[in-house]
């Protein structure tokens, strides 16, 4: 974050230790990153880590290649297969798609699956990974979250019955779900609709996989992602 | 996340020149200008920056880029290449001694985040790469810098070597060490207190430490 200075800091360290390595801190917070850029040519020494957040595990084993796809906006798809199979689980994930496909999809793993994906990271942080995506804005990215927030709350209130048939839905039960979790009617129908639309996907696609065919205008692997 | 601004403004100057049916040295000229900016802007050392443009430009011309169907995809992955080249290239990985604790020694600016990347660490090591890791408690200047690597250590189940604060950081290093040694572990991250370059004291101090734990490149 000290921008010029931390490539000066490194420098004198350097001098008088002859470090082996070094690593980049609070990347994150620093919109320009030229230190990253500069400390490895002025200094002569690597660099092997960066800390991208607070949390204790966020801090990334340091590959050029990939920081230099994700500087020329390439995304990096290494990363986001990395994080994916250290966060996923395999049989899980297995099994839902199994679910999926064979038409018996239920609201509950609608929201598992929803989950599956924010373990991942925030929603921001994810998109820039993938190559083509399209940028959002804070605002867009919190709106998106608290919607995701929105849904877990409504799904929760239902009743298992209602959470695995959800066409028995009719006023009466919405009105109930919506006063159980505070919220309106319409936002319970929102979740609905949405959940009809992944539905529709899923047979899009089980159409599509039957005929071996991607679905147009969809990078492969991501269906069912929205 | 870093180098957003310099996404951005890398991705309108390549625009720009996608939309030219050919590039010619003029525009070609105009365009590592405007990428020289861009690299200033984003906080780039200036000598770095001056040869990065070299280096884009010799590649450029060796290449043929000019005659090229497509200029604009070969002049990306001429500053692709040269991008990499400059943020270290090829493998970086630490490489791991074979019957020793390999020992990494942190040091930096007061408040540059050593602690905290301490445990970072110790837990990208442990879960990712399965070492057997020992944290050592170095800060000895800082109120309560151990009590922090002690909450951080007990939250990630990694186990830390402290001595409190009378005892010097050179002797708890080589105590550090010794245990490691004995107990076989993988990896000795030793947390050291925050100092500037200028202290002599201190970086004799650093110095000492690098003495006693029998430092090796890695």
């Amino acid at each position: 974050m000290s921008g010029q200075d931390a490539v000066n800091v490194a420098k004198a360290f350097n001098d008088s230790l002859s470090l082996t390595g070094v690593i980049i801190s609070k990347l994150d917070g620093d919109a320009r990153g030229g230190s990253a850029l500069s400390i490895r040519h002025m200094t002569g020494v690597p660099i092997k880590f960066s800390g991208v957040g607070e949390k204790v595990s966020d801090l990334d084993i340091f590959h050029a290649d990939r920081m230099a796809d994700r500087i020329l906006g390439m995304g990096d798809v290494m990363t986001l297969v990395e994080k994916v199979q250290e966060e996923v689980d395999e049989k899980e994930a297995k099994k839902a798609a199994n679910k999926m496909m064979s038409g018996k999809f239920g609201l509950d793993d609608m929201l598992a699956q929803m989950r599956q994906v924010q373990k991942l990271g925030s929603l921001g942080g994810l998109l820039k990974l993938i190559p083509g995506m399209p940028k959002i804005s804070p605002e867009q990215q919190a709106i998106a979250e608290k919607e995701m927030r929105n849904f877990e709350i409504i799904i929760n209130s239902m009743t298992y019955e209602e959470r695995h048939n959800p066409s028995i839905f009719q006023y009466s039960r919405k009105i109930r779900v919506a006063n159980g979790c505070g919220k309106q009617v319409s936002d319970v129908n929102r979740v609905l609709k949405k959940y009809e639309q992944m539905k529709d996907m899923m047979k899009q696609m089980e159409q599509y996989k039957k005929s071996g065919r991607m679905p147009p205008g969809m990078p492969p692997g991501f269906g069912g992602m929205r | 996340m870093a180098f957003e601004n310099l996404t951005e403004k890398l991705s309108r100057i390549f625009k720009k020149i996608r939309g030219q049916a050919r590039l010619t040295e003029s525009n070609m000229d105009e365009m590592l200008k405007e990428i020289r900016v861009a690299l200033l802007e984003a906080d780039v050392n200036y000598k770095v920056v001056k040869e990065f443009i070299n280096n884009v430009k010799e590649k450029a011309i060796g290449q043929e880029v000019y005659t090229k169907l497509n200029p604009s995809q070969m002049i990306t992955k001429i500053v692709h290449d040269e991008l990499e080249t400059l943020l270290g290239g090829g493998e970086n990985e630490i490489k791991y001694q074979a019957n020793k604790p390999t020992v990494i020694l942190l040091v930096g600016l007061q408040g540059s985040g050593k602690t905290t990347t301490a445990g970072k660490l110790a837990y990208l090591m442990k879960n990712k790469l399965h070492k057997k890791v020992l944290l050592a408690a170095g800060d000895i200047y800082r109120p309560a810098a151990i009590d922090q690597l002690e909450q951080i250590a007990k939250s990630i189940d990694v186990p830390l070597f402290k001595k409190g604060t009378d005892v010097s950081p050179v002797e708890i290093s080589k105590e550090a060490k010794a245990l490691a040694f004995n107990d076989h572990y993988d990896v000795l991250i030793i947390d050291t207190a925050g100092r500037i370059a200028i202290d002599e004291a201190l970086m004799e101090e650093l110095n000492q430490i690098k003495k006693v734990v029998d430092f090796t490149p890695c």
